[in-house]
């Protein structure tokens, strides 16, 4: 509970920084629909007391409607009123919504890739994210925020009418017959203890329901948990089943029952989980009816027997009575307002921790990059690496230096470690022990955009974006169209074939686009690393989906274009790699061999003379 | 396939608004049966509620006017108000238990429904533009506790009690003045109008929102994406990303802002008529009670009957729009299932249908003179194209990248038709057999792989059988087997954190190897390895090529790849351009034909031929 509120104060505090107009008028809302369910009563009471008194205060029909007119239009005037700022208010959730949206998306964007892809942090993640499905964000909230004050101003204005019902009249002043007046009844009624009755137990019934409220907060947690757990599950079947890629697989190898399985296992479980828990509302939702219930029951005996002994107005009984039944109402829905703030609060503070998240060098003074003058080496001193959840080391206490030679190549056996080392030089995760230094000084010391400069990567899973050709191939650089249709020119990438040329878009999300094959796609990727110009090119499998036809055009590319530029490349075709200066192969995390192509075919029983030999024997 | 389209698209069945909701309850009371009766009696009771309450004061008045004994007037409305409890907190309790029932019924049944009809709908269909526009609409039918299927279940039942509570309170009205009665009328129909008018431009801007939310969808997803958070920091995406989610976001709330104007008309005309149409009643109501033509008590009733029609109307106008909107989500829903798949999935009986278990294995597959093109282009990929591979032949398939090889594969294996010309398994035209009996007869390796979240043996042996002889014999031959001993949970490993917390990860070349344990498990007569070593090291790679041969003993098998090195093995190569086989032979045929085949076994040759470079030196 202690937590809950914590959390509550602390999405207070938010909605108030992401708007202050917001919670003004999120106060005025609430007032205004308290005060609307109660301004009808008091013009029914006023209007019916003065045509119960009319003969006596002489009043005629056109006064009595003046009356009733003012009220009218006041009526009008609160609706009116109150839908406009109910209008003005959906605007501003819909504001709250975009900025709460683009504040994940941009701590995503600007999060490390390690502190991004930690598990516990795409769990956070996906929490904010159900949060705002599931329970509105921050929004519906603030509307619940809303409906809370208008449920605590009419049991306040209800308060105010029922203690009515403590007036107590002078006896002699009144003229009713001594028979009544003696009666125990009448002495019962004309008395304050009457209302003090009532209020006591409205007073219970508060009390109960916050109780109850507390105890439904528990249940209501560890549900909440597994609802989470849930809605993970729950996202990733609706992918399986519109997720087109998946369907060629799940046709052939019949995966549909499997799948079909897995679901009905986990719905099963939904229904004991979700099934128990409306039980368990459903009977504490009746405790605090009944008990509430027990307050119109004696509220009504009280307002007639009251008003039977004329000593309150007959109007007042339309404002009692719906008092009465305003504040009951008002109890029952804030009962189940709080249990929807609570988990809303709890939804919306994985929000909160979610944006709050930090690097790990957020606030380290920063070496200027400009003290890093080519030509630069990477050099790994030492270093050892374990990705999460796995026992082996990706990369054990491995030494070399990349950057010696124009060409390097780095092979091995799946699993020996090489696209670690690509990872760890991007800084995308950090080495467990030794360091990476790049001309001697260690690569977390600069800013992690500027050191992104010093080299271009093609990755082997690269993602190409849904604009235009020329932005995917500027990425965040100034656009020079004849630069970049130069670029896909040298990787004879034939964008001219489109109408639009570079200027065409791809893909089909954003605008109307083309489809490209995955070696179109390959050569963009490659376009894209040439207009970046870094003095580093890492190119991770660059041609695994490329025809022999093709392949051979990259790596003639390539030889052009390391004149100027360092390549470092990582393939499984040991044909790209014969020709680098320097090959470092790696076995299990270490180096075991290094050297030229004709220096490591001469090591008998070699790793890499074992990788050559078992692809060239087909080609001889 | 055009012509096809158009018959089904006459066959569209129309679902309107009262259909929607029969389909809807039907669903609901079908895993519910006591909600048959719930449903009204929280209806009635929800009303009864109102009524108690609203007309309890002028009951009061009434007594007291009429000089009741106390003891009488006490015992009628204590016997009043206990009623009036036990009905509250029967609906209360109801309200609960409904709206649970209503979100386990959507979650459930409807979304195993729509996930097994998209699953068995042939993948030609699955992929083209238009059902995938049509799934991701009816996704909305239950995907939410607001939309589709349990929107109207939480709102229907709001809607008629509003509907019954204007009736009820309506009729009160009457006795007041005729007048007020036609205004009502009056302000009910513009307003109805307005709502058409209203909703007509909503699903206009709904459309302009939902292409901003797509594209909001997309820059949010992937600025979360693990692959491309890569290439977004490599290249320093970001700042382009941010500047365009928060373009797409103010375009998304100027669009929300034209709604929340659009339906402020109705309701202030709502408002609007309610003072005027109050300013007559009141007027007509007050005038007679001065000239005492009605009592206290009746003036009362009717004053507060006034109230109660009023919250009810503006329920009604708020309610119907919103149940419109539901039906037409449920409407997406069924259509959905409307869409009739080409290939004979065997539930057809008017169909002519071969058991499967009659055709002789290894499978002979004959091609005969098909066509074929892509949804939306132009371009035929397959024009009059003819093969024929013998029972247990083993073929390889070469050519550069575009020329048709992967999607020879998908019409092979029973994913794509042929727009003409027919496939021929030992004679019978592939249309003719049961599509998924079919498909429990072939396999394949794809050349992009995608695991289920599920577990490492779950992806390996699918839907069939688990034999632990079998599945060890397969893991070995596929050269994963260490790999998954030496995880904690061996082959009940999970792949991805999605189902596990100790889930794991598998690079590109384990699951490679994964999937090919996966092909070799099941029981096929033919076998098709789509690039199956793109991203397998070399010794793995030439340990698959040893193996080949025994691997696929018994089976007829195509061999798709760039690696010339693997068509060695293979019977009989075919070079694949343009969709169309422009040389076919054995290896050392094609090399002395020194034709295409040659030119690029040569350029990938060069590379391994020892002593290159110095030769080149020379």
């Amino acid at each position: 509970m202690k937590k809950a509120f914590s959390n509550l104060i602390k999405i207070f505090k938010y909605s108030f920084k992401s708007s202050k107009i917001a919670i003004f008028i999120v106060i005025l809302i609430g007032l205004i629909k308290g005060l609307a369910l109660f301004l009808p009563l008091i013009f029914n009471e006023q209007v019916v007391n003065l045509i119960y008194n009319s003969s006596v205060n002489s009043l005629g029909f056109k006064d009595i409607f003046i009356i009733a007119s003012i009220f009218i239009v006041s009526i009008f005037l609160t609706n009116l009123l109150y839908s406009i700022l109910n209008s003005y208010f959906n605007s501003l959730i819909s504001l709250l919504y975009g900025t709460t949206d683009l504040l994940l998306a941009k701590r995503s964007l600007t999060l490390d890739y390690e502190v991004l892809e930690k598990e516990e942090n795409k769990l956070m993640l996906q929490k904010a994210r159900d949060g705002q499905n599931s329970s509105g964000g921050i929004g519906n909230f603030l509307s619940n925020i809303a409906n809370l004050i208008q449920n605590i101003f009419v049991i306040i204005l209800g308060f105010s009418y029922i203690g009515e019902l403590f007036k107590v009249i002078d006896i002699s002043k009144i003229v009713i017959n001594e028979e009544v007046t003696s009666s125990l009844i009448f002495r019962f009624t004309n008395s304050w203890y009457i209302g003090l009755i009532l209020v006591i137990f409205i007073i219970l019934a508060l009390i109960l329901t916050i109780l109850l409220i507390s105890k439904m907060y528990k249940i209501s947690n560890k549900f909440f948990e597994e609802n989470v757990d849930y809605n993970h599950k729950y996202a990733y079947f609706a992918r399986i089943f519109t997720d087109y890629h998946l369907g060629k697989d799940i046709r052939i190898f019949n995966l549909k029952d499997v799948a079909i399985s897995r679901m009905k296992e986990i719905f099963f479980k939904l229904d004991e989980s979700y099934g128990g828990l409306a039980k368990k509302v459903a009977k504490n939702q009746i405790g605090v009816s009944i008990i509430s219930s027990f307050i119109i029951l004696l509220g009504y005996i009280l307002v007639s027997l009251k008003a039977y002994c004329k000593i309150i107005e007959l109007g007042s009984i339309i404002t009692i009575v719906g008092s009465i039944t305003n504040v009951l109402n008002a109890l029952v829905s804030i009962f189940s307002l709080s249990q929807d703030m609570l988990l809303q609060s709890t939804y919306l503070s994985y929000f909160e921790d979610y944006i709050n998240l930090k690097n790990d060098d957020d606030k380290k003074d920063y070496v200027d990059i400009s003290e890093v003058k080519a030509p630069y080496v990477f050099r790994f001193n030492h270093v050892s690496f374990k990705y999460p959840n796995q026992n082996e080391y990706a990369l054990d206490d491995v030494s070399f230096t990349l950057g010696k030679f124009n060409k390097t190549a780095i092979v091995g056996k799946n699993g020996a470690g090489k696209s670690t080392i690509i990872k760890l030089i991007a800084r995308f995760y950090k080495p467990e022990k030794g360091e990476i230094l790049v001309n001697n000084i260690n690569i977390n010391k600069f800013r992690f955009k500027d050191y992104q400069t010093l080299f271009g990567v093609v990755f082997q899973d690269f993602s190409l974006f849904p604009l235009t050709i020329k932005e995917n191939v500027s990425g965040n650089k100034k656009i020079n169209e004849e630069e970049i249709k130069e670029d896909l020119d040298k990787v004879n990438f034939n964008y001219q074939k489109f109408e639009k040329g570079i200027d065409t878009y791809l893909y089909n999300y954003i605008e109307k686009g083309i489809e490209v094959s995955g070696g179109e796609a390959q050569k963009i990727a490659i376009a894209r690393t040439l207009y970046k110009d870094s003095d580093y090119v890492f190119l991770d499998e660059p041609t695994s989906a490329l025809d022999p036809i093709s392949e051979a055009e990259i790596y003639s590319l390539f030889d052009k274009l390391v004149t100027n530029k360092k390549a470092i490349y990582i393939s499984h075709r040991m044909s790209s790699t014969k020709f680098c200066d320097d090959i470092i192969v790696l076995d299990k995390g270490k180096i075991i061999e290094e050297g030229s192509h004709e220096e490591l075919m001469k090591i008998n029983n070699g790793v890499y003379q074992e990788l050559f030999n078992a692809q060239a024997k087909y080609y001889k | 396939m055009e012509k096809r389209e158009d018959k089904r698209s006459n066959k569209k069945k129309k679902y309107g608004f009262f259909s929607n909701i029969v389909y809807s309850y039907k669903l609901l009371f079908n895993t519910k049966r006591s909600f048959i009766f719930l449903i009204p009696l929280f209806i009635i009771f929800s009303i009864l509620v109102t009524l108690i309450s609203t007309y309890i004061p002028s009951l009061i008045v009434y007594f007291i006017e009429n000089n009741f004994n106390i003891y009488t007037m006490l015992l009628l409305i204590l016997s009043l108000a206990l009623i009036f409890i036990v009905i509250k907190v029967t609906t209360d309790y109801l309200n609960e238990i409904l709206s649970m029932g209503y979100l386990l019924t959507r979650a459930t049944i409807p979304f195993l429904e729509l996930s097994r009809k998209a699953l068995s709908m042939d993948y030609e269909l699955y992929e083209s533009s238009k059902v995938k526009d049509a799934l991701a609409k009816a996704e909305y039918g239950v995907s939410s506790n607001l939309r589709g299927l349990e929107g109207l279940y939480r709102k229907l039942p709001l809607l008629i009690i509003a509907i019954l509570g204007f009736l009820i309170f309506g009729i009160s009205t009457i006795f007041i003045s005729y007048y007020v009665l036609i205004i009502v009328l009056v302000v009910f129909i513009i307003n109805f109008i307005l709502i058409i008018f209203v909703s007509k431009k909503h699903t206009k801007i709904e459309d302009d929102i939902s292409k901003v939310n797509n594209k909001i969808r997309y820059f949010s997803n992937a600025s979360e994406n693990e692959v491309m958070a890569k290439d977004i920091r490599n290249y320093s995406l970001s700042s382009k990303f941010i500047s365009l989610l928060s373009t797409y976001h103010k375009e998304l709330r100027k669009h929300l802002i034209r709604l929340n104007f659009l339906w402020f008309i109705p309701s202030f005309e709502l408002t609007l008529g309610a003072l005027i149409r109050d300013l007559i009643a009141y007027a007509f109501l007050i005038y007679q009670a001065i000239n005492n033509l009605i009592s206290i008590s009746e003036f009362v009733a009717l004053f507060s009957s006034i109230t109660a029609f009023n919250s009810y109307l503006d329920q009604i106008s708020l309610y119907l729009d919103e149940n419109i909107l539901c039906s037409l989500e449920v409407k997406y829903f069924r259509e959905f299932f409307d869409i009739n798949n080409i290939f004979n999935h065997g539930s057809n009986k008017n169909k002519k249908c071969i058991d499967i278990n009659t055709i002789k294995k290894p499978f002979e597959i004959d091609i005969k003179n098909i066509s074929f093109k892509y949804e939306g282009s132009d371009k035929y990929i397959f024009k009059d194209f003819s093969l024929k591979i013998n029972s247990g032949e083993k073929i390889a398939l070469v050519g550069i990248n575009g020329a048709g090889k992967t999607t020879l594969a998908k019409l092979l294996t029973g994913l794509y038709y042929p727009s003409e010309g027919e496939i021929l398994v030992n004679g019978v035209n592939i249309k003719y057999l049961n599509i998924d009996e079919y498909y429990s007869r072939v396999s394949i390796i794809n050349q992009d792989i995608y695991p289920l979240a599920f577990t490492i043996k779950d992806n390996i042996i699918c839907s069939y059988p688990y034999d632990e002889t079998r599945f060890n014999k397969v893991i070995e031959e596929a050269g994963i087997k260490e790999r998954i001993n030496s995880l904690k949970d061996k082959e009940n490993t999970f792949i991805t954190q999605n189902f596990s917390r100790d889930g794991i990860n598998l690079s590109g070349g384990e699951l490679q190897k994964m999937f090919l344990a996966r092909a070799l498990y099941k029981t096929s007569y033919f076998l098709i390895l789509d690039e199956p070593t793109s991203a397998l090291d070399p010794i793995a790679e030439g340990e698959l090529y040893s193996k080949y041969n025994e691997l696929v003993k018994d089976k007829t098998s195509i061999f798709i790849s760039h690696r010339l090195s693997s068509t060695r093995f293979c019977d009989e190569i075919y070079f694949l351009e343009n969709g169309k086989i422009i040389e076919k032979g054995s290896h050392e045929e094609l090399m002395k034909q020194e034709g295409e085949y040659f030119k690029m076994f040569n350029l990938q040759a060069k590379y391994y031929k020892e002593n290159l470079k110095e030769d080149e030196d020379k």
